[in-house]
Order: structure tokens, then C-alpha cells, then sequence
């Protein structure tokens, strides 16, 4: 396809590299990564939505921090942090993995601050385990002063006996958090929060310029783990600080701490709401032509050297468009595409209704897009040629062209709709993979990076016969040495081995089938090597109706294990994993997601996914699973529990694609409540042609 | 070809020097899109066809961005032209007047200038409204309104393709809650038609400039 050495796009990456980014000003980031002044927390807040990338360094700790603004009040954090030879016996670093949340309870008004309540580390290692209660008042628009009480390890200094023992003696004791060693980690400490020593905390910061902040606090954290390892020295309460805010959106700050450290930091503050360039910079449509210019076109006319059909095809290709059928009915043409270009299915649409009012002779005046998906015909958008020109330069012309389309589930298509010629269809792509691998104490960041081979074949609509085969050139996985404790079957956590005894790795070798059991339903079956760890067979139906924002799924896999050097062998460990699963598409940007039955390790539970999902496709999110595999033979971590980030190509780069960077961040992959790792799910597959999607870019109809 | 556009460029620009704040910050650099082309998409063979046919030329500046180009005249429907250039993005006018663009990064969508239009080209003196729509945050549509006040500054010489052409300059000042700009139009006092003006698009575009080439 021409698109890739689209000239438009690459003349206008000039202008989007002029553009303001999409980065914010990193707004009062902490050491820890999250709203605050120095080490201490605040009462402010990221802007909605905002996320944070943050790494500090003092003394002997670094803290690596991904911080999201998950609702306007509510903060969500994941910490990676290292403290150097924290674990003197051992002559080891501790690397611990933490949790925040925090609360902003009312905004700030003319004489009352803002209040945040919030927890740290409120389910790892507990070496941040801390919770508080924080004030944050602006004085004059450039100056803030913080007052707080913390508990735990903001608990610290000059900590008094908690007002709250009046209520219970239990308030009086903190548990210790860390007492069940690694084996309990990962559980929610309720049993401690806001129990034990409070202590006072606070500070001022003041914006000297636009860019520049200076801070200075008093803080209620005597490290007294750290000090007492010898491996900082506490001398002073007062920390001090300044930031410096760059036009790119990156933030740095320095700081002097305890009396004896000096600490630095450098933030990123990135706004998933605006893509770098809103509108995008692809090329523009085609302007609708006259109808007299469309009637006296070569192909409308007798013995015209083209067809429509030649001239439909040709110009729904140079959009990434791809036509699988067609059918003119009295005054009605349907077309059936493949979209493969535009994240926006609205603008797919826009354009290729502006192609079919600019092809088909006047007399048709009803349009009918429908949106091929693997095969799987969903969702038909029916427009009037007449309201495409009306509505072309209306200055509401998005809404109203959303209000006059319908719409529908997808007909089956009739033999004649269908093009000949087109199938059967061959692919094949080479390309460089990159497989991350996080958080194991003796390396946190491995990586296997190589070369992949894929290649399908679509012997007719829906059936897929397709495989990977990876070459590692670049491997640091393999080198891990800590070998798998599970006491259940080992169906993840022979990761490492599956990567040391495998030179060339075959990723899947799948024969796929995607039909339409019925009106809303899709159905998917696979059968092969269906992953890395797994093959055997796969089943799934969904429920979806164009215009529900909620879906029913089901799915049942057998499988078996196979062998380590990723062939065609297997191993003795074979199991039947299925699910019932409900999705919703809540209005206000949040997506959930409901998984209850059985896992790979024979383990019976559910899992709870919750994303917020930006219009633009940036998708940030956290699942858990929790099943009938006990706390303790899980093992570390307790439970699987991880967060994922999404973000698609074109929110960089302004140019549309369909190619997304996703990556989910486990705290530890473990055995227990594991899930099949199958290509091609039915509601990732569909979702986007249904009605609540389809709105969400509607704005890029006309564009 | 590529020596065909180049030189048209060129030849373009070269006629392309006057005083005007209009036209002062922009002309820096002409990008060589020519050059990049290897298979065409059907619009730069739409553009590169209407260009050897000798289709009407408008140059089109963006001063912010400090680019310069070319448009050539593609389709007029119901009395709006639309412009495509070499490079990708289109320009929709009506009379002179830029009712959106596309592919510029953060495009004006659509727009209603008809008080504009009618104060401008009858040369009054007074205050209208005139309506915007844009992508925001969130892909959302959003529509402004700005309230503008237009006021006939009186006669102008400018050059245009090597000609002295006698117009009347109108400046649109307008203001909403949180943004103001200002457009400058030139309309031909033999015929009243606009020949050269300065828009204001959107917030990350900034103003356009626009002048009629060979042809127009």
C-alpha cells in the first residue's frame, strides 16, 4: 500500500514537530512519583487523566513511578523502587514494587485548603507502608504551604500515641507489615492503615517563575530502616528543593535531604486526552464533486474504459480501504470493506461514503457501508447521498451526519455482493520484535529483541490459517538463573525455560474460523499451536448488539503444554480452561470487564479489569484475579495483579494507523490465575465497529 | 516533472515579495515535497494533473510555521472551492473566505462566516459574529463563537504576479473568552473579488495567508 510513503504525511510531520506537544507541565511531583512537595505528600492533584513517568534518585533509594489520574480526585500509582544493600545478610539490593492511591476529598476554596486522604504502599513489602491525611492552601497564587499527619513511616518523627485510641486500643498499635515475609506480600494491609504513631508533617513551595518552584519541607520520615543499616544519615528534619519545568514537558527537580543527600528527579507528565495533533495530518479527503461532474465521469458513461467497480476499488485502496463486495439495488449501493487504516471508524466511514457519492451515478441515493472484520461482516452505517452534501461545510455538520446515520447489525452477504478474485489472500510481513521481561531482583529489565516471520492465509472470509516464527538475536531472559518454586503446575513461571531451550520459536500456528452465529452474535474457533506455552483448541461465541454498550462472552480452550524449545512437541500437563465473561462500555470513559471460571493451572476464580479508555484510543488500566489458589501456594504476590498501558501510534505521530504500543506490567507472573494467552478475542476484534465506539471519533467524520 | 514544480514554485514566490505584514514572516523556507514524491496517492496525481492542465494557482502560507505552498483548484460545489496542495492538506473557500481545512494537524472543521463575508465584501464598518469548529481534547467537536469587529482601512497597492493591483484593505479584529485574532482581506477595487487575505484557522495553526497565483 502507497500509504507508508505518503508524501502529505511525511512533509507535515514538520508542522506537528512545531506543535506544542501533548506533554503537560509536570505540576508538584514528589521523590515517590506522585502530587507533592519533596518526599512529603500534598493535597494536589495531576490534571484528569494525566500520567506521570518519574524517576529519583537519593542517597541509596531510586524510585522508578507511574502515576495516573484516574478520576479528577482519585490517584492511582505503581512504584518500582531499589534500595542498595538494603538486605545486609544477603550483601543484596532490595527491590520492592508498591502501590499507592490517594484521594483529593474537596477542592480548594477562597478560606478552605484542599484535603487528600491517601495510602502508600498499602500491599508490598510494606517498606513504604505509610498512610495520611494532607492539607494544601494557596496563599497567593504563587505561594502553597501543606500541613499533614502521617501514620507508619510518615509516622515517624516525634510520632504521638493516635487521638483515635479513644475509639480503639487498636489504633494504637501498628501490625507489622512486613511479618509474613514475601509470602504474604501483594495482600492489602487493611489490618494497619491509620493504626500506630502519628506524626506532623508539612511545607511551602513557592513558584518563583513559570518554570522554576522552590520548595522546602519539614518531614515526618526518619528513615529509620535506611539509618539504621547505615546507609544514610539523618541530620536534619528540613528537606529543600527546586523544579524546573521545560516547554517539552519534562520536569526536573533537585533537592538536599536529611541534612546529608543530594537527590534528583526528572518527571514526565504526558496528556492522554490530546493527541499531538487532533485532527491528524493525513492527507484531506476528497472534496464531494458536483453531481453533474460524478454523472458526465468516463465510467458513468457508455463504454466507459473503467467500471464503478474499478474506480470504487482503486479509490477505497488509496484510503486503506479494501473492497470485499458490492451491490447497487434500485437507488441503494452497498459496499463491504476492510478498514486498515483508520483508528476512527467514523472517518473510514466519512471517507469512503465521500468515494461512493463521488463514483456512483446520481441516481443512487442510498449508501450502505458495512465494516468487514476478519471475515465477520459487523456493523452497517447507512447514509442519504443528499445529506452528505448538505451536511459537507455545515458547522455542525458531525453531529447532524451522526444524527442521520443508521447504524445496524451487519446482513450476512449475499453471493452476489461478493467480488470475485479476492480469495484466497496471502500475507507475510518481516519485522524486529522486542519481548520485555520486568522485575526480576537479579536483573529488573530483561528483553529478548529478534527477527519475526509472519504469513496467513485466508482461504475465504474468516478463514485465517497463520503462524509466527521468531528468531532471537538479543536475549537476556535466557540468562536467568532463579528457577520456579511453584507448588502448582508450572504453567508461566517456566518462562525462562521455554526462552533458554528455544533457538527458533514458534509463537502460534493457528487454523482460525470467524462466523456469525446469529443477529449480534459473533463466534471464533482455533485450533494449533495457540501460543508460546499452549496449543490444542479454542471456542467462543459473543453477544454484542450494535448499539449495547454491555457484551456477553463465553469461551472453552483444551490445551496441553508444549514442550520448551517452542516446536511442534508437547508436554504430559493438558487442561480445560474456559470462561463466561461481561463487558462494558461505561459512558464516562471507563471500560470494565468480568472473567469468572476456570484458569490454567486448574484453578477456579475470576478476574476484574477496569480501563479508562480515551477517546484517541489511549487505554490505561488494572486488572486482579482471584481464585481458589490460596494466598500461600500462590506464592509471591499473593494474587496476579497487573496494570496495562496502551497507547496508539497515531496519538504520537498524528498519522493514522491501527498499530498500537501496549504493554502490561505484572508485579510477578506466578501460576495461579493464568489465562490462555489467545490471538483474536471476540470483543477485542468487534468492539470498535459497534455504535458506542463508533461515536467516540465522530468528530472525524468529515475528516 | 519534479523540475516542473520546482520551477513553478519558484517562479511563484519570486513574485511573492512585497511589504506587507500579511506576507512578511512568511516565505522562509519552501519545502521540497517534489522531491519525496515516489508513487503518487490519487490526490498528488489529482494536484500534479490539475497543475500541467494549468489549473487557477493560490499560494498558501501558514506564518506560524513559517511554510509556504501551493494550491490548486480542485472542486467548486454549491460556491465552495476546495484546494488541494502538493503536500496533502486541502483549503475549503467561499469567496475568499477559509471555511475549513484538512490535514493540517489541529484543522479548522467547519466554520459559518456568512456575517463576515456579507460586512467584508459590502465594505461596512461594524460588529459581527462568526462561528468555528475544531477537534478538542478528547476528539470532541467543539464549536466557538467570536464576536468581531470589521473596519475598512482603506486603499491599498499591492503586487501580485509581477501586476500592481489597487485594493481595499478590511481587518476583522475578534474576540472570544479566551482567544482574539486578526484577519486582513484585500478585495480588487475593479471587481471587488478578494486577492489576497490573512486567516486566522485555529489555535495550533495560527493564521493562513492566502494570495491569488497564475490563473486565478
Amino acid at each position: 500500500m502507497k500509504l507508508q510513503k505518503n508524501v502529505a504525511s511525511k512533509a507535515l510531520v514538520i508542522l506537528a514537530c512545531t506543535m506544542p506537544s501533548t506533554a503537560m507541565q509536570a505540576q508538584d511531583l514528589s521523590t515517590y512519583g506522585t502530587t507533592g512537595l519533596i518526599d512529603m505528600p500534598s493535597a494536589a492533584t495531576l490534571d484528569d487523566g494525566a500520567l506521570a513517568f518519574t524517576s529519583s534518585f537519593a542517597g541509596p533509594t531510586i524510585r522508578n513511578t507511574l502515576t495516573f489520574q484516574i478520576t479528577p480526585k482519585l490517584q492511582g500509582t505503581f512504584r518500582y523502587g531499589v534500595i542498595d544493600q538494603y538486605r545486609q545478610r544477603l550483601n543484596e539490593n532490595l527491590y520492592d514494587r508498591s502501590f499507592d492511591l490517594s484521594y483529593r476529598i474537596n477542592d480548594e476554596t477562597q478560606y478552605l485548603p484542599a484535603f487528600a486522604i491517601g495510602l502508600r504502599d498499602f500491599g508490598g513489602t510494606g517498606i513504604y507502608s505509610s498512610e495520611y491525611i494532607v492539607a494544601t492552601k494557596s496563599i497567593t497564587p504563587a505561594i502553597q504551604v501543606t500541613a499533614g499527619l502521617g501514620w507508619g513511616r510518615l509516622g515517624e518523627r516525634n510520632g504521638r500515641a493516635s487521638p483515635f485510641t479513644g475509639i480503639s486500643e487498636d489504633f494504637g498499635t501498628r501490625p507489622n507489615t512486613s511479618a509474613g515475609g514475601i509470602g504474604e506480600t501483594g495482600q492489602l494491609d487493611f489490618d494497619a492503615w491509620f493504626k500506630g504513631d502519628i506524626a506532623p508533617f508539612g511545607g511551602v513551595s513557592w513558584q518563583v517563575t513559570e518554570k522554576l518552584t522552590l520548595i522546602a519541607e519539614y518531614s515526618s520520615d526518619e528513615y529509620s530502616r535506611e539509618v539504621s543499616r547505615g546507609l544514610l544519615s539523618m541530620e536534619s528534619p528540613i528537606n529543600y528543593g527546586l523544579t524546573y519545568a521545560f516547554d517539552n514537558g519534562v520536569n526536573l527537580g533537585a533537592s538536599y535531604l536529611y541534612g546529608s543527600e543530594l537527590g534528583v528527579r526528572i518527571s514526565y507528565v504526558l496528556d492522554p486526552k490530546t493527541s499531538q495533533a487532533p485532527s491528524g495530518i493525513e492527507e484531506s479527503p476528497l472534496a464531494l464533486q458536483p453531481r453533474s461532474t460524478v454523472a458526465s465521469a468516463s465510467w458513468n458513461q457508455p463504454n466507459g474504459a473503467h467500471s464503478v467497480e474499478d474506480v470504487l476499488n482503486a479509490r477505497l485502496a488509496d484510503q486503506g480501504l479494501m473492497l470485499e463486495g458490492i451491490s447497487v439495488n434500485g437507488n441503494r449501493a452497498s459496499v463491504r470493506i476492510i478498514n486498515t487504516r483508520f483508528p476512527a471508524k467514523a472517518q473510514a466511514l466519512g471517507r469512503a461514503a465521500r468515494i461512493m457519492a463521488n463514483t456512483f451515478a446520481p441516481e443512487v441515493a442510498l449508501f450502505d457501508v458495512t465494516f468487514m472484520v476478519n471475515g465477520m461482516a459487523t456493523t452497517t452505517a447507512s447514509l442519504a447521498r443528499a445529506d452528505l452534501e448538505e451536511l459537507e461545510f455545515d458547522l455542525d455538520g458531525a453531529w447532524k451526519s451522526l444524527a442521520r446515520t443508521a447504524l445496524s447489525d451487519a446482513k450476512p452477504a449475499g453471493p452476489s455482493d461478493k467480488l470475485t478474485g479476492i480469495y484466497p489472500k496471502f500475507t507475510y510481513a518481516l519485522r524486529p520484535y522486542l519481548t520485555p521481561s520486568f522485575f526480576d531482583p537479579d536483573r529488573p529489565v530483561r528483553a529478548e529483541i529478534g527477527a519475526s516471520l509472519t504469513a496467513a492465509y485466508e482461504t475465504r472470509p474468516g478463514m485465517i490459517i497463520s503462524g509466527e516464527l521468531r528468531r532471537p538475536f538479543y536475549d537476556t531472559i535466557s540468562d536467568a538463573v532463579r528457577v520456579s518454586d511453584s507448588v502448582l503446575p508450572r504453567v508461566r513461571t517456566d518462562g525462562v525455560r521455554y526462552a533458554q531451550e528455544s533457538d527458533i520459536e514458534l509463537t502460534h500456528l493457528t487454523a482460525e474460523y470467524f462466523f456469525r452465529p446469529g443477529e449480534n452474535m459473533y463466534g471464533r474457533l482455533t485450533a494449533g499451536y495457540l501460543e508460546s506455552m499452549f496449543g490444542g483448541v479454542s471456542a467462543e461465541v459473543l453477544w454484542q448488539p450494535v448499539n449495547s454498550r454491555l457484551a456477553l462472552g463465553a469461551e472453552v480452550n483444551y490445551v496441553k503444554q508444549r514442550d520448551f524449545d517452542m516446536r511442534l512437541g508437547f508436554q504430559d500437563y493438558e487442561v480445560a480452561t474456559g470462561f463466561v465473561s461481561a463487558y462494558y462500555d461505561f459512558d464516562n470513559g471507563f471500560q470494565g470487564q468480568l472473567d469468572v471460571g476456570r484458569y490454567l493451572a486448574g484453578d477456579w476464580g475470576g478476574t476484574v479489569t477496569v480501563n479508562r479508555a480515551f477517546k484517541n484510543g489511549v487505554k490505561v488500566g488494572a486488572f486482579f484475579t482471584l481464585t481458589d489458589v490460596s494466598f500461600e501456594d500462590f506464592g509471591e504476590g499473593s494474587f496476579d495483579k497487573g496494570i496495562t498501558i496502551e497507547i496508539p501510534i497515531g496519538y504520537l505521530s498524528g498519522d493514522p494507523s491501527l498499530n498500537t504500543f501496549g504493554q502490561t506490567i505484572r508485579t510477578v507472573q506466578r501460576d495461579g490465575g493464568a489465562r490462555l494467552d489467545i490471538r483474536n478475542r471476540l470483543y477485542d476484534v468487534t468492539r470498535g465497529y459497534r455504535t458506542p465506539s463508533m461515536e467516540d471519533q465522530w468528530s472525524k467524520f468529515w475528516r | 516533472m519534479r523540475t516542473a514544480i520546482l520551477s513553478a514554485i519558484a517562479a511563484l514566490l519570486a513574485g511573492c515579495a512585497t511589504t506587507d505584514d500579511a506576507t512578511r514572516a512568511t516565505a522562509e523556507r519552501v519545502l521540497d515535497y517534489a522531491q519525496q514524491t515516489v508513487t503518487p496517492t490519487l490526490q498528488e496525481s489529482r494536484y500534479i494533473a490539475a497543475e500541467q492542465a494549468g489549473a487557477p494557482l493560490l499560494k498558501f502560507g501558514i506564518e506560524d510555521l513559517e511554510v509556504v505552498t501551493i494550491g490548486v483548484f480542485d472542486t467548486r460545489r454549491d460556491g465552495i472551492e476546495t484546494w488541494l496542495t502538493a503536500s496533502g492538506p486541502s483549503f475549503a473557500i467561499e469567496d475568499g473566505f477559509l471555511r475549513n481545512t484538512r490535514g493540517l494537524g489541529d484543522d479548522l472543521m467547519s466554520s459559518d462566516v456568512s456575517q463576515i463575508r456579507a460586512a467584508v465584501l459590502g465594505r461596512e464598518n461594524g460588529t459581527v459574529e462568526r462561528f468555528m469548529t475544531f477537534i478538542g481534547p478528547e476528539e470532541q467537536t467543539v464549536t466557538r463563537s467570536y464576536v468581531c469587529d470589521i473596519e475598512v482601512r482603506g486603499a491599498r497597492d499591492l503586487t501580485v504576479n509581477t501586476l500592481v493591483v489597487n485594493t481595499t484593505l478590511v481587518a476583522e479584529t475578534c474576540t472570544s473568552t479566551d482567544q482574539n485574532f486578526e484577519n486582513l482581506y484585500w478585495l480588487r477595487e475593479s471587481n471587488g473579488k478578494m486577492v489576497q487575505s490573512r486567516q486566522w484557522a485555529s489555535n495550533k495553526i495560527g493564521p493562513v495567508v492566502m494570495r491569488d497565483g497564475p490563473n486565478r
